[in-house]
């Protein structure tokens, strides 16, 4: 009860959407850092890559930036430059380590907006360093990667988003709607089980096949401002080439894996969610594509997914099936606009209870200290989606999946993709 | 013999890896599994040496082209890291173990190693090793070596260890961790300490992955000495992997000492992640026995993350005795804590702690009761329903909000039912909260107590029961509803009961009844504006004109409603008239409202994408600011045509819209390769300047790539350019007579015709308009296939439309006005207008009304034409006869001409594409000679009569394409008696056809004929039991032909055919393969071996034909001699050629 009151006393400073928050318990500040008392009880944040992406999370509301870091110089720049046109964010501090940036005491939170193959260490890095953690998507690059985050996450009692929102916020894509009736729809059993989730052009999504690598690059001198052996990081070393960095790194596997992996679990996070998978995994998956290089990511045709009682996601690359459901159960289907071959389906829908409800306010997660709706965990499930369909595709072949121990069955060359030895020092 | 033979083959042997290599090169990457498959066993079957061949074809970065080879080795390591390639795998290992030798190109040797690192096992560990001390591939080294994770490969990088410095070092260590490495142990652990924070972090980092008893020291003072806290070296991290890993090697008893230590000692408040991560590992020990010790943790813990942590591990480890021991120790918790035990127990779903819990429902702690109701909902569902809705007599706003949260989402069927029954005599914000649950599950059933509830005299539960109305109210309530909307002022009300009704209403009937229902009342209402959106959710056209007339009205309120309402049209229909209203209205709201509903009401028709971005192109016209343009530059993307991408190219040059537009241009280009021409290649360059923002790098490299890929023609070129006749001439006289003028006379005709042409026809704003008056426009460029896209229009005002496209200089692809029934307009335009043997109607009316721009797409291969009208397909593959000499076939090259018929019309946006043709075939000189004549050379199917839609011609080709399972009978237009016919014919596997003759145009030409001569892949499986009659060759079921001399299928075939009197000679590719009598062969007709009825058989002449059986089989190069007629041809031909040509032309 002490911090109740506590917090009450503390309420009167808070101003706009914070104070309609109510009966919130604020953890000591010097619970969180070593003894730093904030101006204000805005929570603070870091970001960890200033490119394009990064530079998004500035503006996100309920926090205040205090710190940026980044590699390359100039995005700094751009960055501080954004940050000039808020009056509220000044005496930005700029660091070129990560490790500076998180061990900061007036930082609450750690943004993450790296390439993916930053993700998974510097998300741990963050959790053990006290931070809690607002973690681009896609979680990790690999599956290995993303246990060790969720291990560091709970072992240090952290709070920790994945940055998509789509199974709790937004339209859903092609649907019109967000994901809240859809999961109702799934829940009423209204269409049956198991159930087939289709997702292609047609339903709503693009795989962004241009997010493709080259091969053949030629070697060029690594820019001034850029800290390539820091850009890196645990990734093999490679001479630099433009075309590896920056906007287009996610057509390289060492670093991301195309349209799969970077859009991947925008489209796949709410499947899970969907389908009530959020601590499970597909046990297979099945690809079908032309051959991948080993450095660079290239298309594919189809990938499919099967859980253990028969639900499937179809990943369609090629927009094949032009009347496909969104979802398909034996008793109905639901296609893009929400639309269902159930008749009167909306008002016979309305009959059945709502989904449990799901905490969906970050900030008011760090401050009551509970699990966000898209947390390690079932972030970490989605982003095994999305990783076993690289392996499969990497590999070119189908593969089984144990989800209990995360592990590909009977291929060692597989698990070898699971985890991945990184350059040292780097370690989770 | 058989010794020279086997050394030819081995010289062959080692001759060939290098070819067998480039050969398999060049089919990489594979297209699919299969082929990578079949790579890669092929790769495998070169043996070690060919391998090592291949990896040593690696050349420096930079110096020339890898990416075969690199798919080529990629391909191969993950094919063999899976299971069952156990050999293989040895195989490729030890052949990169031996490349890594050989190349030495720094980044080349780290690839391979890079596959070696997904393969390699004992046998590569030498050959990586020698790379362990090496600065610049030493981490390559140690990763392959650390991944192989076997005793000898582990022991390499041990004993590479003492050596090993700096980044070398560094890397064995990290290595030998991520082996688990127990035996290391020692040698790293005294690398603990050594003051370089990189190499610190690694040793730890593998002390904690291997977990020896022995590093407990080490990493115990590294993890204090940083106070358990986060430092670059990840000491505490280290630490607790160390003491996890303890656990799983055995030490459990270690481990738990240093677990119980963390719990006990590290109680400071900036210790309470360790001291979680060490209740985390002795639960994670010890299971549920963990339990008790959770439990006390929980209540003596005074940080909330302590306890967040201790109830996440009470919640994983429920015991045996299930919540008990939680339960129990409500008791004595502090209020906070025992609101975070209640919670923690309902997120477990446990059963067991129902009723206790439900006994907290009468807490006088706040905390503790809000708890308790969430934790009973999720438990106990329907069972906790009357416990739940007993507190809303009594309860506060939190604790009204908390029981109506629970009961969204509460599962059971009797919710409604018990929320109704309660609901009269609870107290307003119970009432208004319950309102909504019943609202939220559609409880139709209720409605009544839903409508008693909107004069309630509280604000709040009045509110409450308007929003409900929506979800509540039923087609049965309509009545009701209507009377609510004309006594009610309140916006917020009439809003609610708006959408109430457009909720009902779906339920009364048909459309037009729900439309007929709303006219009603709007006939007698007061309030008529709000009647308008419930029109505009209905749809359809029958409500349409009174909105729009509320829009004419004097009304300024109805006028804002009405425009509103037509906006929101839910189908296409409002569409016209939205336009109207953006065209004529000055009010700049008014415009914005109706091109926005326009722009949806296209999106929402069922029309074809052609067709939408013609009326996007009319939207556009509406648009007045940037922000209105971007919004249809954007709209067009949707609707991927060849028309779509130019008209967005209009506007790479206006800086408000060229973001938009390039993006446009390069979403439609890159879906379609058929868009293509130098047009569309500079707009593709132009947007490589243009595009910005994150994604453009991926999006030029994905345009320089597209460009590279479309096809090497010239493509679709502009032959009218929007502002002059360029390019363009007057017509003299038809393509016969002008081939009879000579070169002066031409020339003189064509001066005058080309200032006739400047008085009718005039280039202005993009659009190319005949005034009316004068004669056809022609290109000055001929051409022979083609495709091309016109558009065109009629003038909205003129009577009697006509024009028409000429193609090859001939009438011609119509267009008029289809009001015209008089003389037949009224089947549409797109037609071969001037056809009279073949159709000369389209097949469906695609016409848009007069005034309206129209869109062809016409292609013409051979004489064959194929129309599109506004994206509908009106014309398919129709032979265009020759209007100028019905005894011709059409020409094969000539000029494209508009036609002017009188009437005023309008083209715009003419492109062609010129089709490269197959050379056309001519008889050889001997043939000649001997007066054989062309059957069919490529360019025309003139001599051909009967099926002329399944055979169709492709790339010079007569190809057997049936669309039904009909047997497509293609006849010679003559009769032939006695002959010799040569042709070409390519089989597809299992393909059937034949060639009958002396056959009439009706029945079953094998039998109606003389006979049918078998054309036939023999080697099918499923042709496998036929008699011997039944073969190729054969005189299909009288004598058959000799086996064993068709080409295999997919090559082209070559057969000559002579037949005279009685007599049939079959020659195959060079070999007689039948030569017989049929009179013979069937005893007189008398007895046919097969059994059957051939009445046709001594039939004197008739037709050849191509008897079809549902099969595709291409025919090319063909040709006959008319026996009948041959001496008087030779003859003839013999004493002048003149005159020989004179009569072949009479045929």
């Amino acid at each position: 009860m002490e911090d109740k009151i506590h917090s009450t006393s503390r309420r009167s400073f808070l101003k706009g959407s914070l104070a309609s928050v109510a009966l919130f318990s604020i953890v000591p500040r010097h619970v969180l850092g070593k003894g730093f008392l904030a101006p204000s009880d805005q929570l603070t944040k870091g970001i960890v890559g200033v490119g394009g992406m990064g530079r998004g999370h500035i503006p996100y509301a309920g926090t205040r930036v205090v710190a940026v870091c980044d590699v390359d110089k100039r995005h700094i720049q751009l960055a501080l430059n954004e940050l000039a046109k808020t009056s509220a964010d000044k005496g930005v501090k700029t660091l070129g380590d990560y490790r500076e940036l998180i061990q900061l005491p007036e930082v609450d939170i750690v943004h993450i907006a790296t390439p993916p193959h930053w993700h998974g260490i510097m998300a741990a890095d963050a959790a053990k360093a006290g931070k809690d953690v607002w973690c681009e998507k896609p979680m990790t690059r690999t599956i290995g990667e993303g246990k060790r985050v969720m291990e560091a996450v709970q072992q240090n009692g952290r709070i920790f988003r994945l940055n998509t929102w789509f199974r709790f916020d937004s339209n859903f894509y092609g649907m019109n709607t967000t994901v809240k009736p859809i999961k109702k729809l799934v829940d009423s059993g209204m269409l049956g089980w198991p159930l087939k989730i289709t997702v292609s052009r047609h339903t709503g999504f693009d795989w962004k096949f241009f997010w493709v690598g080259k091969t053949n690059l030629k070697p060029e001198p690594v820019p001034a401002e850029l800290d390539y052996d820091m850009w890196l990081g645990p990734a093999p070393y490679k001479p630099y080439a433009s075309h590896r960095v920056h906007n287009t790194f996610r057509g390289y596997w060492d670093y991301d894996g195309g349209g799969l992996g970077d859009m991947g679990q925008h489209y796949l996070d709410p499947v899970q969610y969907i389908l009530g998978k959020d601590h499970t995994s597909p046990i297979s998956v099945e690809v079908d594509a032309p051959q991948q290089h080993t450095d660079a990511v290239g298309t594919w045709r189809r990938i499919e997914y099967t859980y253990a009682d028969g639900c499937k996601i179809i990943l369609d690359g090629e927009g094949k099936d032009k009347d496909a459901a969104y979802i398909e159960g034996p008793l109905g289907k639901v296609y893009n606009g929400f639309r269902c071959d159930i008749p009167d389906f909306e008002k016979k829908l309305a009959a059945f209870p709502d989904p449990e409800p799901q905490n969906t306010d970050f900030v008011e997660a760090v401050k009551k200290r509970q699990k966000f709706a898209l947390n390690e965990e079932n972030g970490h499930r989605s982003c095994t989606i999305v990783n076993m369909g690289l392996a499969a595709l990497r590999l070119g072949r189908s593969l089984k999946f144990d989800p209990d121990k995360q592990l590909f069955i009977d291929d060692e060359g597989a698990n070898r993709l699971i985890d991945q030895p990184m350059r040292g020092p780097w370690s989770i | 013999m058989f010794m020279l033979a086997s050394s030819v083959s081995f010289a062959q042997n080692t001759l060939t890896i290098t070819t067998r290599i480039a050969d398999k090169l060049a089919q990489l990457p594979a297209e699919n599994g299969g082929e990578y498959n079949k790579n890669a066993a092929e790769m495998i079957s070169w043996g070690k040496a060919g391998i090592v061949e291949l990896t040593t074809m690696l050349t420096p970065a930079g110096t020339s082209d890898n990416e075969k080879i690199e798919f080529a080795i990629g391909g191969l390591t993950y094919y063999v890291n899976q299971a069952g390639q156990e050999t293989a795998r040895k195989l490729v290992s030890e052949a990169y173990a031996e490349a890594l030798g050989k190349i030495k190109d720094r980044d080349n040797q780290a690839f391979i190693l890079f596959q070696l690192q997904q393969i390699a096992g004992n046998e590569a560990v030498p050959a990586i090793s020698a790379f362990l001390n090496d600065e610049y591939l030493s981490g390559r080294a140690a990763r392959a070596l650390g991944r192989i994770r076997t005793e000898s490969a582990s022991q390499a990088l041990l004993s590479a260890l003492p050596n090993a410095k700096n980044t070398a070092q560094l890397n064995i260590v990290q290595a030998l961790g991520d082996a688990a490495y127990a035996p290391a142990a020692g040698a790293i652990e005294k690398l603990a300490g050594s003051g370089n924070a990189k190499l610190q972090k690694s040793v730890l980092y593998a002390l904690g992955e291997i977990g020896a008893v022995s590093s407990q020291s080490v990493l115990t003072n590294a993890a204090k000495a940083v106070s358990y806290q986060f430092d670059n070296t990840n000491a505490t991290s280290s630490y607790l992997q160390y003491l996890s890993r303890l656990n799983q090697n055995g030490q459990g008893a270690v481990a738990e000492k240093a677990a119980l230590e963390l719990i006990n000692k590290a109680t400071a408040a900036n210790q309470t992640p360790i001291r979680s991560a060490g209740l985390k590992l002795y639960t994670d020990i010890k299971k549920r026995e963990a339990v008790p010790v959770l439990v006390k943790e929980t209540l003596r813990g005074t940080d909330s993350k302590y306890r967040e942590a201790a109830l996440a591990l009470g919640q994983k480890y429920m015991m045996a005795e299930g919540a008990l021991p939680w339960t129990a120790a409500l008791v004595t918790a502090k209020p906070n804590v025992a609101a975070e035990i209640v919670t923690m127990l309902g997120n477990a779903k446990a059963q067991d702690a129902l009723t206790p819990l439900t006994k907290l429902l009468s807490s006088k702690n706040s905390g503790v009761k809000l708890a308790a109701i969430s934790a009973i909902a999720k438990i106990g569902q329907e069972k906790s329903l009357p416990a739940l809705l007993s507190l809303l007599s009594k309860s506060n706003a939190s604790e009204t909000q908390a029981v109506k949260n629970a009961l969204f989402s509460l599962k059971g069927d009797g919710l409604t039912s018990s929320i109704a029954n309660v609901l009269p005599k609870l107290p307003a914000p119970a009432k208004s909260a319950m309102i909504d649950v019943l609202a939220a599950r559609g409880a139709t059933t209720y409605s009544n107590l839903i409508f008693g509830e909107l004069n309630s005299k509280d604000a709040a539960v009045k509110n409450a029961a308007f929003a409900a109305l929506k979800n509540t109210a039923s087609s049965d309530n309509l009545p009701q509803l209507f009377t609510l909307l004309n006594s009610t002022s309140d916006a917020g009300q009439v809003s609610a009961i708006q959408n109430a009704i457009k909720s009902a209403i779906s339920g009364a009937g048909s459309k037009d009844a729900q439309t007929a229902l709303v006219m009603t009342q709007l006939a007698s209402s007061n309030k008529k504006g709000a009647l308008l959106p419930i029109l505009a959710s209905i749809g359809g056209s029958k409500a349409l004109s009174s909105v729009v007339d509320a829009f004419k009205g004097n009304d300024t309120a109805l006028q804002q409603d009405a425009v509103s309402a037509l906006s929101n049209w839910s189908d296409g229909t409002a569409a016209e008239e939205l336009y109207k209203i953006g065209q004529s209205t000055s009010n700049a709201t008014y415009r914005d409202q109706a091109l926005t509903g326009y722009i949806q009401a296209i999106n929402s028709s069922s029309e074809n994408a052609v067709q939408k971005v013609l009326r996007l192109r009319k939207a556009f016209e509406l648009a007045q600011t940037d922000v209105q343009k971007q919004k249809v530059l954007r709209e067009l993307v949707k609707h991927k045509t060849f028309n779509s991408l130019m008209f967005a190219g209009q506007f790479l040059d206006v800086p408000a819209l060229r973001q938009t537009a390039a993006q446009t241009i390069m979403e439609i280009a890159k879906t379609d390769k058929h868009i293509y021409g130098p047009e569309v290649r500079a707009l593709l360059e132009k947007c490589l300047n243009t595009l910005e923002g994150s994604e453009s790098n991926y999006q030029k490299e994905e345009i320089r790539k597209h460009l590279s890929e479309l096809p090497k023609d010239e493509g679709f070129v502009k032959i009218f350019n929007g502002k002059d006749l360029t390019g363009w001439k007057g017509l003299v006289g038809n393509p016969i007579s002008r081939a009879k003028l000579s070169a002066d006379s031409l020339a003189y005709k064509q001066k005058i015709a080309d200032e006739k042409m400047r008085t009718g026809w005039i280039a202005k704003d993009g659009e190319l308009v005949f005034t009316g008056k004068g004669d056809n426009l022609c290109t000055e460029k001929q051409y022979g296939d083609i495709e091309m896209y016109v558009d065109w229009k009629l003038a909205a005002d003129g009577k009697e439309g006509d024009a028409g496209v000429y193609l090859r200089g001939t009438p011609q692809v119509q267009i008029w006005d289809t009001s015209r029934v008089k003389v037949g307009a009224q089947v549409g335009s797109g037609g071969l207008y001037n056809n009279q043997v073949h159709d000369s109607k389209p097949s469906k009316v695609a016409d848009n009304q007069l005034g309206e721009w129209n869109t062809f797409f016409i292609r013409m291969i051979g004489d064959r034409v194929t129309v599109y009208l506004n994206g509908e397909l009106v014309v398919e593959n129709v032979i265009l006869e020759n209007f100028w000499d019905r005894k011709q076939p059409i020409f094969p090259m000539e000029q494209l001409e508009l036609q002017a018929h009188g009437t005023v019309v309008s083209y715009r946006d003419i492109y062609v594409r010129e089709i490269p043709r197959a050379e056309k075939f001519e008889l050889s000189a001997e043939e000649k000679n001997e007066g054989y004549k062309v059957l069919f050379d490529g360019t025309n199917m003139f001599e051909w009569v009967g099926n002329t839609t399944d055979y169709v011609m492709e790339d010079g080709n007569l190809v057997c394409r049936p669309t039904g399972r009909g047997h497509g009978n293609l006849y010679t237009k003559e009769e032939y008696s006695d002959f010799t016919f040569r042709f070409e014919f390519l089989l597809t596997p299992g393909a059937n056809n034949g060639l009958g003759v002396r056959a009439p145009l009706e029945g079953d030409a094998a039998y109606t004929g003389a006979f049918e001569l078998q054309i036939l892949d023999n080697t099918a499986d499923i042709y496998k039991k036929l008699e011997a009659y039944q073969y190729h060759g054969s005189v299909y079921g009288m004598i058959p032909a000799k086996r064993g001399f068709l080409k295999p299928v997919g090559e082209w075939n070559y057969q000559e055919v002579t037949l005279k009197g009685t007599n049939v000679k079959v020659t195959l590719n060079g070999t007689v393969i039948l030569d017989g009598d049929f009179k013979e062969a069937t005893q007189n007709g008398e007895k046919i071996p097969d059994g059957k009825n051939h009445p046709g058989l001594f039939r004197p002449s008739g037709h050849l034909g191509f008897l079809g059986h549902g099969s595709v089989v291409s025919f090319r190069n063909i040709r006959i001699k008319d026996l009948s007629k041959v001496e008087t041809v030779v003859e003839q031909a013999a004493q002048k050629g003149k005159k020989a040509k004179k009569n072949k032309k009479k045929k």
